[in-house]
């Protein structure tokens, strides 16, 4: 089998502590070797990536991907070819499908569907209770072994105590997570945003913090009773934040991860009603937006996961109190958190790269998020400082529920590989990887038309 | 009376009292000065939208409001017509839409609408070339009801500047509340909101209000006293325990009325709870003046067409 050599790129894997110019060698879709200078050999494919980072593949641990049952907003074929084009090579995708995927034969279609899609690596994760009905749960046990990764009843919580306990007891013994949509269903009746100044300007009905947050404390509460393992997903609130710091201060067995959007926006964004601002769970203050930051920071928020949330222009594009809740953020997340967090220097690029890698793979512990040589050659490689307008084009979801339509961004991915194989190619890269035709050939990439014609070339990039 | 609608009123739509300027809800309620007169003469009638089409679209019912503007869109001359809506469809945007494109297909120039959700006429009016003119969505606003209210004032205490404004009852969910508090503020009266935590939270001081939780406090010092309708379907959802008590502790009669200034006038947006917000020895007071306020309704109505006309008339001629 034929060797890839892949030269010049500034590769950043904070699994082995890596930021530097570096040449990689794959074979049969594993990373071989990298090393300061890979000497490519006679029938070695070549490419020159100059000028470009490589990152290990991202893992998103929630994603919806609405199949079966909501095929227009979003197939798992659609979903994935999203996936890659925002680098991740590794998703999650929650069971609130129509039907719920609580069998073995619902695990199964998602496997396979994602198979033939021949993309990106998709783990089910199963749902918590039979129909998320939170009365009954699922055969957990088959359901792993059908290739669940992870149990959820995603956009409802498990509101009965007992079930939650009993879930988490149980998974104690599988050694997977219980990612827990964590929201109390009669504290947040029919709110549709953030309680607060907004909500009361607006004049709609409010989610009040507590909704969540008595929830995380009763969840890590049970985690620590049972020893079982919970996820906190989507953290939005400051005393959330606080729950869980506290607990993992006691070494309960509790992670969480964070979006892009509550990392970025507040519910001052939904002024003027804007549906893309409107999510579970809701957008709140600034003071929250600033915890999440440092929790973070400080290890207490695991990793970043988007919680993708496809929905039709025909849903969505409603009236506010009618719109559904949620909005998509795989093909976004990068570009976005890279602008926004590691340009204006809050943020190291290894950070970044950190939590959306091998933080997201230490959460369901797996051996992923890195490119240490045996490892699966799934990787992003990035193109850092130019500006662009980011588009409905660059959206490959079905759906187009994004409130970061006609942002500048300043960071994208320019390739996305799973297995070594390309399964993302930016089509308006300005220095695409180019081939080599012979071994050991400098890179003719500045020959390369695109090159000529980039007018972002003399764009200045802070 | 003036028919040539002023060229100083730059909104298409009413959506709200948010967006407009002091010197916007001055003109508004000027010109109905003039229209008040209109309609208290023998020939209730002027020529100024001969011609237009008005449609009201409500998808909750109000005869009162829906009356009010239709009488005031008949005495400038306009057609009116009352749509139906059913609301049955999967997404209501959608119904609305097409709902409107229908209107609009049948060649109307102003849409007056009232709507269960909050920001429904932000939505619409982003679609339409019509005018919208906000008759209430949701607990969000419902200016013309404000409008009237401060015309009220006007007649009654004259300027309303450095005016305090007592607003009792169920704030969170009331739309009239809302564009109250927006209007009287920027007319530089101090408001002050008067009711149990549950439906006053303090919260409401980011609007730059104070809230008072005892009705003697609210009533110290007040100008104008507001009450507002007491819904049923809050005592369901726990905000407060039942009719009785509320009316203990927030109900205006005689001997709470003493702890106001005696020129304190009393409103209310209707329709009243008799016996509830206001025992019926109040209603019958001679400061009391929720029948002058369904009056005024039509003439503060006819002055929003009116400069919504004068809009239109600019923006035809091309200079906006």
């Amino acid at each position: 089998m034929s060797r890839t050599v892949i030269r010049n790129g500034t590769i950043v894997d904070p699994s082995q502590g890596l930021h530097g110019r570096m040449d990689m060698a794959l074979r049969n879709g594993v990373v071989e070797d990298i090393a300061p200078e890979v000497r490519p050999e006679s029938g070695d494919k070549v490419f020159d990536v100059q000028g470009l980072y490589i990152a290990p593949g991202f893992i998103d641990l929630h994603t919806h991907l609405r199949e079966p049952g909501g095929e227009s907003a979003e197939t798992i074929e659609s979903g994935c070819r999203a996936a890659a084009a925002g680098g991740f090579t590794t998703i999650y995708c929650m069971p609130n499908t129509r039907p719920v995927c609580d069998t073995e034969t619902g695990v199964h279609y998602v496997v396979s569907r994602a198979a033939r899609a021949g993309c990106v690596r998709v783990i089910p994760v199963a749902a918590v209770t039979k129909g998320q009905q939170g009365e009954e749960i699922t055969n957990m046990g088959r359901l792993q072994r059908a290739g669940a990764g992870a149990f959820s009843d995603d956009g409802y919580p498990v509101m009965n105590a007992e079930i939650m306990r009993r879930a988490l007891e149980y998974t104690s013994m599988i050694g997977v997570p219980v990612m827990e949509h964590c929201e109390d269903a009669n504290l947040s009746g029919s709110g549709a945003v953030h309680e607060g100044a907004v909500s009361l300007k607006l004049g709609l009905r409010g989610i009040p913090r507590v909704s969540e947050s008595t929830m995380v404390s009763r969840n890590v509460a049970l985690a620590a009773a049972t020893g079982g393992h919970i996820h906190i997903c989507h953290v939005s609130a400051r005393e959330s934040v606080e729950a869980i710091r506290e607990a993992k201060r006691n070494g309960v067995h509790v992670t969480a991860e964070v979006t892009p959007h509550h990392l970025t926006m507040t519910d001052k964004d939904v002024l003027g009603y804007n549906v893309n601002a409107k999510m579970k769970p809701p957008l709140c203050e600034e003071e929250d937006r600033e915890a999440l930051i440092a929790a973070l920071e400080d290890g207490t928020i695991d990793c970043i996961a988007t919680d993708h949330a496809p929905h039709s222009a025909n849903a969505k594009d409603n009236v506010f109190d009618e719109a559904p809740f949620g909005i998509i953020g795989m093909e976004s997340a990068f570009p976005l958190l890279f602008t926004e967090f590691v340009l204006p220097g809050r943020w190291p690029l290894e950070f970044l790269v950190e939590k959306l890698t091998v933080a997201p793979a230490a959460v369901v512990n797996r051996p992923w998020g890195t490119l240490q040589p045996g490892s699966p050659a799934d990787m992003a490689i990035l193109q850092l400082g130019q500006p662009y307008t980011f588009e409905r084009r660059h959206l490959h979801s079905r759906s187009s529920n994004c409130p970061w339509l006609g942002r500048t961004m300043k960071g994208r991915v320019a390739m996305t590989l799973v297995g070594g194989l390309p399964v993302y190619e930016s089509p308006d890269l300005y220095g695409k990887p180019q081939p080599v035709e012979k071994p050991g050939r400098k890179s003719t990439s500045t020959k390369t038309p695109k090159r000529k014609t980039g007018k972002s070339n003399k764009a200045t990039t802070r | 009376m003036k028919t040539v609608p002023p060229a100083t009123f730059r909104h298409r739509h009413l959506l709200g009292i948010e967006g407009l300027s002091k010197e916007d809800l001055l003109l508004i309620l000027d010109n109905a000065i003039g229209f008040k007169d209109v309609v208290t003469r023998t020939i209730k009638k002027v020529p100024t939208l001969r011609g237009k089409t008005v449609v009201n679209l409500f998808f909750e019912n109000s005869t009162r409001t829906r009356t009010s503007f239709e009488l005031a869109a008949r005495r400038l001359s306009a057609d009116v017509i009352n749509f139906d809506v059913a609301t049955s469809s999967v997404n209501k945007g959608e119904a609305l839409l097409d709902t409107v494109e229908t209107i609009e297909a049948l060649g109307a120039d102003y849409v007056v609408m009232r709507h269960g959700s909050s920001g429904a006429p932000h939505f619409l009016g982003k679609a339409v070339q019509a005018s919208v003119i906000n008759a209430g969505d949701g607990a969000h606003e419902h200016p013309t009801q404000a409008l009237l209210d401060a015309f009220t004032v006007r007649e009654a205490l004259g300027d309303i500047a450095g005016r305090r404004i007592a607003i009792v009852g169920d704030i969170l969910h009331s739309r009239v509340a809302r564009s109250n508090i927006l209007l009287f503020r920027k007319l530089g009266a101090s408001v002050v909101l008067v009711g149990p935590p549950t439906l006053v939270p303090d919260r409401f001081r980011e609007l730059d209000v104070e809230t008072v939780h005892t009705l003697r406090e609210g009533l110290t010092d007040a100008d104008v006293i507001y009450l507002l309708r007491i819904q049923l379907e809050r005592q369901r959802r726990n905000l407060f325990p039942s009719l009785e008590e509320y009316r203990m502790l927030y109900g205006l009669n005689a001997r709470q009325l003493r702890h106001a200034p005696d020129h304190a006038i009393i409103m209310h947006p209707g329709p009243v709870n008799r016996g509830v917000e206001i025992s019926r020895e109040v209603m019958e007071l001679p400061q009391t003046l929720i029948t002058t306020q369904v009056t005024n309704g039509v003439a503060v109505r006819m002055a929003v067409f009116y400069v919504l006309q004068g809009a239109k008339a600019h923006e035809q001629n091309g200079h906006s």
